[in-house]
């Protein structure tokens, strides 16, 4: 299968059984895909979500209609499959939900007193930024996880966070609203935590 | 600051960090797994082709996807994705 081969010679060409026509498409979008991912994921199961992608993708494709790019349709199967992600892992009780360090607490501290977030662009305050949204986001639900992740970090639209999850832009600001709301009480107890 | 530039900076944050590419091992691992899963129906039609081997392939793939979405992208009331999505992505 030539490298410079369409998407949609790709597919047809793999529904016709050749194999190295869905590696074609394997090459040419796992990029976006691991993107997804690793804004939604741990970064140590991007590689098994984004390979549960592409074999979801692998036995869905008779049904891609084409109305659409390729791209944008394993996209929502990728974030379909982050959401299921930790939809498993909420319901099995596996999502870690230990105590912030000490070191943390103030951060957070420090941070909600500072004037301004400008005061808070080295590495360090990246790393332990990167830390505590983590933990904060292990308290949330599987779908206000995934609503944030996609507008608030992903920076997408609310119009394409909606058509990416199949629901109203009506739902996805409600859904947003409440995933801010509870992920300001979520610091608002790590402080108080610290505070007692 | 305020609530909101405290989350706007802890977004940004997380944009910054930067997630996996993709390997050459994970990729033979992707196309191993994709033979696999579908063995004695895609694997088959890999090395038959022909409109024979692809009906029976289409078969099982509609029976494959039939039962997983029966087990694990079942609706259920208050998440977050309806059924007819899902029907859009697979195969029934």
């Amino acid at each position: 299968m030539r490298e410079d081969a369409s998407d949609d010679e790709a597919i047809s060409r793999t529904l016709e059984g050749d194999r190295s026509a869905f590696e074609t498409l394997v090459r040419r979008h796992a990029p976006a895909v691991f993107r997804v991912a690793g804004r939604h994921v741990p970064a140590d199961e991007v590689e098994n979500v984004a390979q549960e992608v592409f074999l979801e993708a692998f036995r869905s494709l008779g049904s891609f209609r084409k109305e659409s790019p390729f791209e944008h349709w394993i996209v929502r199967i990728a974030v379909r499959a982050c959401y299921r992600y930790w939809r498993g892992r909420y319901r099995a009780k596996e999502i870690p939900i230990s105590a912030l360090s000490a070191e943390h607490q103030r951060w957070i501290e420090g941070a909600l007193a500072a004037e301004s977030a400008r005061e808070f662009t080295t590495a360090a305050d990246r790393k332990a930024a990167v830390e505590v949204l983590r933990q904060a986001m292990n308290r949330l639900k599987p779908e206000e996880r995934t609503v944030l992740t996609l507008v608030a970090i992903e920076e997408r639209s609310i119009a394409e966070a909606a058509k990416l999850l199949g629901l109203t832009s009506v739902n996805v600001k409600v859904r947003l609203f409440r995933s801010r709301r509870r992920l300001r009480e979520v610091f608002e107890r790590i402080v108080a935590g610290e505070r007692k | 600051m305020k609530p909101e530039e405290f989350e706007k900076l802890l977004c940004a944050a997380a944009r910054e960090s930067t997630a996996p590419e993709p390997s050459e091992r994970w990729v033979e691992n992707v196309m191993r797994a994709a033979v696999h899963s579908s063995a004695g129906e895609t694997g088959t039609r890999m090395q038959l082709g022909g409109w024979a081997s692809c009906s029976v392939a289409l078969a099982c793939v509609v029976l494959f996807a039939g039962s997983y979405l029966n087990q694990d992208t079942r609706w259920e009331e208050d998440e977050l994705l309806p059924p007819e999505e899902y029907e859009e992505i697979s195969l029934l």
